[in-house]
């Protein structure tokens, strides 16, 4: 009965551990164009003039074909695109380098009596290479593509190419990702259509007549999805809990577009049809914003009922990580004041940026079953057996390199955590480690001094992040003892920096300066 | 049951292996007396404590300073001799028997220990019934017994040691043949360098270093075996076992001859409790402690007892060198670096070598060849390689651009730039004439950073605080709407807010907007309750209030950054302010006080500002809230003039030189300050560019080479309106018309980008030089820009530069724009 019981346990923990969405977004494409739930949103330039086009894109699940149908009222316009990408991925020491081309494109697009028209892969000779950096908390990518994308008008009428460059960049972390998008295209129409002319003489003639123009855009668009927290007050005072946690996890897809496009004027032939004629002294110039949100998905987290932290200052950031499991204890009495272990922490971290791959749960369960060969457990540190409850954790946080022993061998599991180590272990976690100056610098803190010298590039680009500030008199005090609440306090600045501050970094910063 | 393994031996096993002590922790609290801390004798005592040879009175001390009885000194040393059993047993065989011998006072329990001293010649028979063995001990007859037992031979003839004490008199004549070899064995010394003070009472401490000095020669009789190594390495291993994880620190001690012995120590862990399974005590630096305090290159002494447990040992020593040179070759674990006198030298270092370079943790890998290195032997093995490389000019450099930040503008006061950076508190950072400024990717000048734009800055330094580049970001923080509407519901997680009744801030009136409206918040939005913040998710409890919304564009959608709701009843005030007392928040102007708080929306130029930037006599424009008896400041909007960064003339042209013109000094030349004309003399040269714009009085344009080559006889008394950046022109204009008809000054906003020719212009507002103040354009909303000089960005352009949204300065004379410069 009891084996039941903890198997249908493990079943929930499993079930759990897979549901909520990862933090991934899926780009539709590289085309420039925005999307929600149920909508897509393009603009189409290649008629000279910027018409946004509405509807819906499908991606399969591996990611490599990509449909797209789209339609504008305004101008009769429909859109059909499908595509499939050739991918191939090499993994190189803790980056991936992947590059893709174009396996299959048909383009197909119709406004008002023309139709605008990519055949197949062969007008739209497309590259495209991105590396990921993986970083124990966060994967950081950036990539190019090129491409040169002809339109046939009417089949006989003319071409449009489109030639564009564009760069991506983006993060993928457990609290959400962003891919920002620059996307720059130059269109270069040609269109030769045979009109009926009348001379002065009153004759009417076919004379084939040339448009040709060129246009520039520049589309600025940016991915992103957020997991974020925030406190629910109860209305009620009679009910068990004052109030709880609610993650919500929200994609924004935003787009600035600007172009320079012909300016068309209306003539009037002889004959008394008007025609579009381009202007030469003036251009359509302009600038744009689309924005699509997804509805947010919701999530209600446990609530905690600690004994000792109303009235603490770190109140709000220990119930939130307890919350969301980072703290696994519940209720009772948390002991904000006492020092933080080594181990705790490592636990914390490891939970905060979702490193730990297995529930250890699951691991529990899994000796239940344990009938095959005795596994022997890898021991990295000798003071950290595989039967210790901090043991995955540890694990974990070691192989990506976020946390290291006290020396080759020892972890020093209860050892009491410093300020050096805990900034030190963030800025592992972030992979930011690399950005610091030259060594052979000094921090700038008057205890510059005191700093271990393994902690020293950390302590320098948390002071430059914002992460870690000096006291009023300009110490950081490395060596001094982090309290739990300080811990707290601490990885919830190093999740708020992964929810808000990378978001802005790479939207903000990128789109509002370009 | 063992079911797991010894893991991590990296290294050959010892020669041989001996584990600590199970009551390790025990003897140290037993050594530790509490008494002995900082005695002389500390170490003697708490060693022969270790050797239980000594103890104390079970009250945690010791009494260093007692003094000793006759009976107990020769006590000591029988049981230091190993003899204590046989004085036991002497004793009770004695108890049978009855003698006369124990007439002179002696305590009972002594018996044995007179008997074993008669019987090993440490005392004679006589001795034993005639002194007084209660009666403390004296110095001399301790070092006499000490003499005895060592069975030392008495030293008659020269005695140098006893001859340097001026006392020497005061010893027994017999006992001076002992004592001399007892002195020359440093076994006692003299109490100062001239006195031995033969007869003085022994102390217990004294007693007890005594018995350490010459412990070496007796502790085989406790079957205690003495050992000496150097600590060359440690290895950890972990053993389980079914019920506990042992961990296992093995230190590996090499001995004279070379020969690597392990002494190992263990802890064992049951769940979260960890315990001391074996240890040893270590004395190090005069400090008793278990071995965690033992480190590599440790020399010293250790102990075995009858076990073959090690229990003690004292560090006598610490073997490490430094070798430094510039580095040849690493192979393997051989590191081959040439001295400082060019001298080859070798030396093995541990595989786990911990490397530095510069100060920062490093890898094998960064050791090259010519580096400067300092290696850190213990025992002969290199076990820390520091190293420098000798790159000072570069050490701390970073990246042109790379040290960064973002933030808000608080301040820009002269050559001081106050952010609030989006992470942390506020900075300050200095600007000076090399800070490069860039407006949405176009070089900008300073007048353009306003408080509450969004600021990326850059330092060419990593230890700098004058910034190299500013980068503003466009118009995004710019407040597009202030309304006040009724809040009939609030929307979450995803937050937004629907408003009633709305009505929407026009410059210094409501105007009525939509009966309904949705509005985004900002994920950071700041919501107001009066001064006090409130929760996003709390805001369910203000439905039906009217509340003031200030929003901004997000990617083409309105969001709301601030919310304030209103308190009271709405007084509006446009006045000069009077005061601004940031300490308590106060505002004057129009003789009332209003109070500020952070729940005030503050507006200038088009952001929302800090307080900070609140200055007296400017004009602003306030709806304040009325309560009990305080105004509360809703809303407070600085209206400011912009600093042009152009000058407008207008003028005759008296003279064209080479490639520049003079203004006639009459009383037509005039210059825009503060709105109005204002006539200066001045000859000063304006200059002609190949890309100034100059507009015929007949519409037409001149080129500029051919304006010059024209020259005075053909323009001059020419009336001119020009537009100059400093001196150099940008634009200039020719006119028939009078300047007495004065031109008018309108500013606003494109509504519309041009079409026929003419540009709608919204929020328009004209100058008049009658009120000195701005008012609302009655009808003149829409510029007729066909002729006119337009320019924007320092440069002339054409009327399809003109956009929406760009805030307009417009000299115009009637309907016909003059000169448009976008600001």
């Amino acid at each position: 009965m009891k084996r039941i019981i903890v198997f249908s346990c493990w079943i929930v923990t499993f079930f759990f551990s897979v549901l909520p969405a990862d933090g991934a977004i899926v780009t539709p494409g590289y085309e420039g164009g925005v999307q929600n739930e149920q909508t897509y949103e393009e603009v189409v330039f290649i008629t000279g003039k910027p018409l946004v086009f509405t509807g819906t894109v499908k991606i399969n699940t591996q990611g490599d074909r990509i449909s797209y149908s789209l339609g504008n009222s305004e101008v009769g316009g429909l859109l059909s695109r499908s595509i499939t990408l050739d991918k191939t991925v090499e993994e190189k020491e803790g980056q991936t380098i992947s590059i893709t081309e174009l396996k299959r494109y048909t383009e197909k697009i119709k406004i008002g009596n023309d139709t605008y028209q990519v055949k197949d892969v062969e007008v739209y000779p497309f590259h495209q290479s991105i590396v990921t950096d993986h970083k124990p908390a966060v994967d950081y990518y950036a990539g190019n593509w090129a491409g040169l994308k002809t339109y046939t008008i009417n089949k006989d009428e003319g071409t449009v190419s489109v030639k564009v460059t564009g760069e991506n960049v983006g993060y993928d972390h457990f609290w959400g990702s962003t891919e920002t998008q620059i996307i720059k295209q130059v269109i270069d129409s040609k269109r030769t259509q045979v009109v009926q002319r009348t001379d002065n003489n009153g004759n009417t003639q076919d004379v084939s007549q040339t448009v040709s123009w060129m246009g520039t855009v520049d589309l600025n668009v940016s991915y992103n999805q957020t997991r974020k927290l925030n406190y629910i007050d109860n209305e009620p005072t009679q009910i068990s809990f004052r109030g709880g946690y609610l993650e919500t996890t929200q994609g924004e897809n935003v787009m600035q577009y600007s172009y320079s496009l012909p300016s068309f004027t209306e003539q009037t032939t002889a004959n008394g049809e008007t025609e579009s004629v381009v202007d030469e002294k003036h251009r359509n110039r302009g600038s744009s914003e689309l924005k699509l949100q997804t509805v947010p998905t919701q999530r209600r987290l446990s609530v905690v009922h600690y004994r000792d932290v109303d009235g603490h200052w770190g109140k709000e950031d220990i119930e939130q990580l307890a919350s969301m499991d980072v703290f696994t204890q519940k209720e009772g009495f948390f002991g904000p004041d006492l020092p933080m272990t080594r181990a705790e922490f490592a636990k914390a971290i490891a939970l905060a940026a979702n490193m730990v791959t297995e529930e250890p749960e699951n691991i529990k369960a899994s000796r239940f079953s344990r009938n095959k060969n005795e596994e022997t457990a890898e021991e990295i540190f000798v003071d950290v057996v595989s039967t210790d409850p901090y043991y995955q954790y540890i694990k974990e946080v070691e192989k990506r390199g976020v946390i290291k022993g006290i020396n080759e061998k020892q972890f020093s599991p209860q050892g009491e955590l410093t300020r050096a180590q805990a900034i030190t272990i963030i800025i592992r976690a972030l992979g930011f480690e690399n950005l610091a100056p030259n060594p052979g610098y000094q921090t700038g803190f008057i205890d510059d001094y005191a700093i271990p010298y393994w902690a020293n590039d950390s302590i320098y680009l948390a002071n430059e992040m914002g992460l870690v500030q000096g006291d009023e008199y300009g110490y950081v005090m490395p060596n001094q003892y982090m309290t739990r609440a300080e811990a707290a306090a601490f990885l919830n600045r190093f999740i708020r920096y992964l929810q808000d501050e990378l978001r802005t970094d790479y939207r903000e910063r990128i789109i509002y300066f370009q | 049951m063992l079911v797991g393994l010894i893991v991590c031996v990296s290294m050959p096993a010892g020669a041989q292996e001996n584990d600590g002590i199970s009551y390790g922790l025990v003897l140290l609290e037993n050594i530790q007396f509490n008494d002995i801390q900082n005695h002389w004798a500390q170490q003697s005592i708490g060693k022969m404590t270790a050797f239980s040879i000594v103890r104390g009175y079970g009250d945690g001390d010791f009494h260093p300073e007692a003094p000793v009885s006759r009976q107990e000194a020769l006590a000591f040393l029988i049981r230091l001799m190993g003899l204590e059993d046989l004085a036991q047993l002497k004793a009770e065989s004695e108890a049978s028997g009855s003698t006369g011998i124990w007439d002179t006072p002696m305590d009972f329990w002594a018996r044995g220990y007179y008997l074993v001293a008669v019987e090993k010649g440490m005392i004679t028979q006589d001795e034993m019934e005639s002194i007084d063995w209660t009666q403390s001990a004296q110095r001399q007859e301790v070092g006499v017994w000490t003499a005895k037992a060592l069975e030392m031979q008495p030293q008659h003839g020269a005695q140098p040691m006893i001859d340097q004490f001026s006392d020497f008199k005061q010893f027994n004549p017999f006992y001076i043949p002992y004592i001399e070899p007892i002195l020359q064995k440093e076994i006692m010394v003299g109490q100062t360098a001239q006195s031995f003070a033969p007869q003085a009472i022994i102390k217990r401490g004294e007693m007890i270093t005594i018995l350490d000095r010459i412990s070496n020669r007796f502790i085989g009789d406790h079957g205690i075996t003495r050992h000496m190594g150097t600590v060359t390495g440690q290895r950890l291993g972990v053993e389980k076992q079914e019920d506990m994880d042992i961990s296992h620190t093995i230190w590996e001690i090499q001995d004279p001859s070379g020969e690597l012995n392990d002494v190992v120590m263990k802890r064992g862990k049951k769940g979260i409790n960890e315990m001391i399974l074996n240890d040893m005590i270590i004395c190090k630096e005069g400090k008793f402690s278990l071995s965690n305090l033992l480190s590599i290159g440790d020399e010293m002494t250790y102990f075995l007892n009858s076990e073959q447990k090690v229990f003690y040992a004292s560090v006598t020593g610490h073997r490490e060198e430094i070798l430094e040179g510039t580095l040849e070759v690493i192979q393997g674990n051989e590191i081959i670096i040439s001295s400082v006198s060019g001298q080859m030298i070798s030396a093995q270092i541990l595989p786990e070598a911990e490397i530095v370079v510069n100060l920062h943790p490093g890898k094998r890998s960064d050791l090259h060849y010519g580096q400067h290195v300092m290696i850190y032997l213990t025992n002969g093995k290199g076990r820390k390689i520091m190293s420098t490389l000798n790159n000072d000019d570069i050490q701390g450099y970073i990246p042109l651009e790379s040290r960064q930040y973002y933030g808000k503008v608080l301040s820009l006061e002269q050559d001081e730039l106050t952010i609030k950076p989006s992470q942390g508190q506020e900075v300050t950072y200095y600007v000076d004439a090399q800070t490069r400024i860039l407006k949405e990717n176009h070089p900008g000048s300073l007048s353009q950073i306003k408080s509450g734009d969004w600021v990326k800055i850059s330092f060419a330094d990593k230890d700098t605080d004058w910034i190299d580049v500013i980068e503003v970001q466009g118009s995004e923080m710019m407040i597009s709407h202030i309304y006040k509407g009724y809040l009939a519901k609030t929307y979450y997680p995803n937050p937004e807010c629907l408003l009633e009744d709305v009505s929407i801030l026009n410059e210094t009136k409501w105007d009525s907007g939509p009966a309904q409206m949705e509005l985004e918040m900002a994920k950071d939005i700041k919501a107001y309750d009066g001064g006090r913040p409130i929760k996003v998710t709390g805001m369910g409890n203000f439905i039906g209030q009217e509340v003031y919304a200030a929003t901004v564009n997000h990617f083409g959608h309105e969001r709301v950054i601030q919310l304030l709701f209103k308190q009271g009843y709405e007084k509006a005030y446009n006045d000069m302010l009077e005061e601004v007392d940031w300490m308590n928040e106060n505002l004057r102007l129009d003789d009332k006080n209003i109070h500020y708080s952070d729940g005030s929306i503050l507006v200038k130029e088009g952001r929302l500002i800090h307080p900070y930037n609140l200055s007296e006599d400017e004009q602003a424009f306030v709806i304040s809230n009325k309560g009990d008896d305080v105004q509360q400041a809703a809303i407070v909007s600085i209206q400011t003039e912009e600093m042009s960064e152009w000058n407008l003339f207008r003028g005759r042209i008296e003279h064209v030189y080479n490639d520049y013109l003079i203004l006639n000094n009459d009383e037509d030349l005039a210059f825009i300050e503060e709105q109005d004309w204002k006539h200066e003399e001045s000859d000063d040269p304006l200059f002609i560019n190949d890309e100034t714009r100059i507009i015929g009085s007949e519409n037409e344009i001149i080129k500029p080479q051919l304006f010059l080559d024209r020259g005075e006889t053909y323009y001059s008394g020419q009336k001119v309106y020009l537009v100059t950046d400093k001196d150099e022109i940008l634009g200039l204009v020719m006119t028939t018309r009078e300047f007495s008809t004065n031109a008018r000054i309108t500013v606003g906003k494109v509504l519309k980008p041009v079409a026929n020719g003419m540009i709608e212009i919204e929020q328009a507002k004209d100058w008049s030089s009658f009120t000195g103040q701005w008012q609302m354009s009655s009808s003149m909303s829409t510029v007729n820009i066909t002729k006119s000089l337009i320019i924007k960005d320092k440069r002339a352009r054409t009327a399809n530069d003109l956009a929406a949204g760009d805030d307009v300065y417009v000299l115009r004379e009637g309907a016909d724009g003059l000169i448009v410069i976008v600001q």
